[in-house]
């Protein structure tokens, strides 16, 4: 795992994905940069530091000499667009693994489930865009063209 | 089984056990290998987006069954994301049993004719069995493009031969829909069939407590698997990677072929190694490990085909926006689909909200605030922040539409050995590198603009284009085709590879092509059915 300062980056970097918007936690309200660093780790070994590193050094780009975490909420979207650009394998991997991790974490069963207990509290998010959430089926749900 | 086998087969995917199960009925011995676990449907499947389809630690990664291990790794080069499933089953555990033929003008210029591909094709569809969707069954997503097919001019066909621009309730390898009524539990035997729980990508555990044979998608874990180990001739060995086929040169009287006679694999769960003797072995490991095994055993290869020719359906995502409910985790994955013969094809295709929200706002190229000229979609590629908050609170009034595009084959696109790569615990890895010809991404356009065509004449407010940038890797074809030249194939018209006697390929990297751009599983299952019929002919040995 990350030390405490590239978690604080990586969970900057969630927030500006998936901020609390109308009352509604964001992503990192819920923890789910931690997804995202075991997700990376998992899939991109090596790549939670190549994101940190690229978060601070596109965060240059944005504001001359600051660091990710010392930009606002709509500078840091602004590296994440920079990072989005570059057509070098990795950096997609890392920008895409940023996103598509981020992104599963927080709307998928993650934030809600206990895979060591099975025990499912629907995340709040699932009300939020009516997903009807995991059933058995949908009896009533036919529909004539 | 009864004795040592006559058949080894390598991976219990789409088309491995179909080969088994034809020639274990007819007595024949076969020993069948698989990398992944062996899932039991009501105990593992949870139906969650995460715990099944995370491609680190899903059940359903390409991975092995202890998911406390790291995810198996392959180099990609022009390519983003590869989805497929190590165990018993392989990628029909994920599937939508969507189950389609090819499109017939698309075997024009191989070396099988199509019309020799039906009976094939019947014989699969009865035992599945394939079904189109009842009229009166679409679930909102379905009639809602079913609707925009009709309002462009499409009719509607029940057709399984398409030779024009028609749409179609698809025909699929799930049991008909469930009679179910409100208030009856939806458990088996209360309800036999479908219950649309709209789950497929985490796999098919309804209803809950039928049988495997009464399982409503009938991926092979449920359907020819069982059918071949009820014959007491067939044995299934889970978490066994194959790591080479074992074969002898060529000797006097082989015509110059080098001769197969037996795999090693390797314990995912013991780290210990096997080995099995026969005299036939089918690779059916996929078209990303086929060609892997193959390589990394040293089998012949003279004319440097193996792993080239890889098609993909370049696919891509358009999805619609409406004033109405549609639900895109209601119903079947796809129930309703349209064919464009020489462009590809188009189907519904609901998701979940991860898949969703990764869709719309997490995997595409470009952002939502570029401009789209000409182009049929309001916004197109990835977002983030509030307004990709608020848009992907839309999801239960979205419909997404599949696009699969009839991709070109060229011999560049291909899997090889990832040389700088580290080998893991089964050898080197496989490197897989695709880029999409200029004509393929002509026609992948073009069934994008016909996608956003449909969901506007179906009312659609708001269109939206994911524009992958790399090749997303579903339906992976082609690596060891068919054909009956050697210098640009790998196997003949039975099957069988042209430098090896005995060594048959039995999953989709035998597809000659991309088949017009039909999902692949049911041609896969029939061409295996054939190629047992070729093994079941040779002389003794």
């Amino acid at each position: 795992m990350p030390d405490d300062a590239a978690m604080q980056i990586v969970r900057a970097a969630v927030d500006a994905v998936i901020p609390a918007v109308d009352g509604q936690p964001g992503a990192a309200d819920l923890d789910v940069q931690r997804h995202v660093v075991e997700a990376i780790d998992g899939f991109l070994p090596g790549f939670v530091d190549l994101l940190t590193t690229l978060l601070d050094a596109y965060a240059a780009d944005v504001r001359s000499g600051a660091s990710f975490l010392e930009l606002n909420p709509d500078e840091r979207r602004g590296v994440l667009r920079l990072m989005s650009l570059e057509e070098n394998p990795d950096m997609r991997d890392v920008i895409d693994g940023l996103l598509v991790f981020t992104y599963g974490g927080m709307y998928s069963e993650w934030t809600g489930y206990d895979r060591a207990t099975g025990a499912l509290t629907a995340p709040a998010v699932w009300e939020s865009i009516g997903f009807l959430g995991p059933a058995k089926g949908h009896p009533d749900r036919r529909e004539d063209l | 089984m009864g004795g040592p086998p006559d058949v080894i087969v390598v991976g219990a995917g789409g088309g491995g056990p179909v080969v088994a199960k034809e020639l274990a009925e007819r007595g024949v011995q076969v020993l069948m290998l698989e990398a992944g676990p062996w899932f039991d449907p009501d105990r593992d499947f949870t139906l969650l987006e995460d715990d099944m389809f995370s491609i680190v630690d899903g059940r359903f990664r390409w991975g092995p069954g202890d998911r406390t291990r790291a995810p198996w790794i392959r180099r990609r080069d022009g390519v983003g994301l590869i989805l497929q499933t190590a165990g018993v089953g392989g990628t029909t555990l994920h599937y939508n049993g969507i189950s389609p033929r090819a499109y017939p003008h698309a075997l024009d210029d191989s070396p099988l004719a199509y019309a020799d591909l039906v009976p094939y094709y019947e014989q699969v569809e009865d035992f599945l069995p394939v079904r189109q969707v009842d009229e009166g069954d679409l679930a909102p997503k379905d009639a809602l493009f079913g609707l925009g097919c009709e309002k462009i001019g499409l009719s509607h066909s029940e057709s399984k031969d398409v030779t024009s621009q028609v749409w179609r309730r698809a025909h699929n390898a799930i049991l008909p829909l469930a009679r179910m009524t409100p208030g009856t539990p939806l458990t088996f035997p209360e309800v036999e069939g479908c219950t649309m729980c709209g789950k497929r990508l985490q796999g098919c555990p309804h209803p809950a407590g039928a049988p495997v044979e009464r399982k409503a998608k009938r991926a092979t874990n449920v359907s020819y698997v069982p059918a071949a180990v009820a014959t007491g001739n067939c044995q299934v060995v889970p978490n066994a990677y194959a790591t080479a086929v074992l074969f002898d040169p060529p000797a006097q009287g082989d015509g110059g072929r080098a001769r197969v006679r037996g795999v090693r694999w390797r314990d995912t769960v013991s780290g210990d190694t096997a080995e099995a003797e026969a005299p036939v072995v089918v690779l059916a490991a996929g078209a990303i490990e086929s060609p892997r095994l193959w390589m990394n055993s040293g089998l012949p290869n003279s004319d440097d085909v193996v792993g080239r020719y890889l098609t993909t359906h370049l696919q891509d995502v358009v999805t619609g926006f409406f004033d109405r409910e549609v639900h895109p985790d209601v119903g079947q994955v796809t129930m309703a689909r349209a064919d464009f013969p020489g462009w590809g094809t188009l189907f519904s295709q609901g998701n979940g909200p991860q898949a969703v929200a990764i869709l719309l706002a997490g995997a595409g190229s470009g952002f939502w605030d570029d401009p789209t000229g000409d182009e049929p979609w309001d916004f197109a590629g990835r977002w983030w922040g509030p307004e990709a908050v608020r848009k992907l609170r839309e999801y239960h009034r979205t419909l997404s539409v599949l696009v699969c595009t009839d991709d070109e084959e060229h011999p560049d696109n291909r899997v090889t050995l990832a040389d700088d790569w580290g080998a893991d615990e089964h050898g080197p890895v496989p490197k897989v590198t695709y880029r999409p010809t200029a004509r393929s991404k002509e026609r992948q356009d073009w069934l994008a603009r016909k996608g956003a065509e449909i969901l506007r004449a179906a009312g659609a407010r708001e269109i939206h284009r994911t524009n992958f940038p790399r090749a997303l890797l579903t339906h992976i074809m082609g690596t060891l085709r068919m054909g009956r030249d050697p210098a640009t194939s790998v196997a003949g018209p039975d099957g069988q590879a042209h430098q090896v006697a005995g060594l048959f390929v039995g999953d989709s990297s035998i597809l000659p092509n991309g088949l017009g751009g039909p999902n692949p599983t049911l041609t896969v299952q029939a061409l295996a059915a054939r190629t047992a019929q070729a093994i079941l002919a040779r002389p003794p040995s």
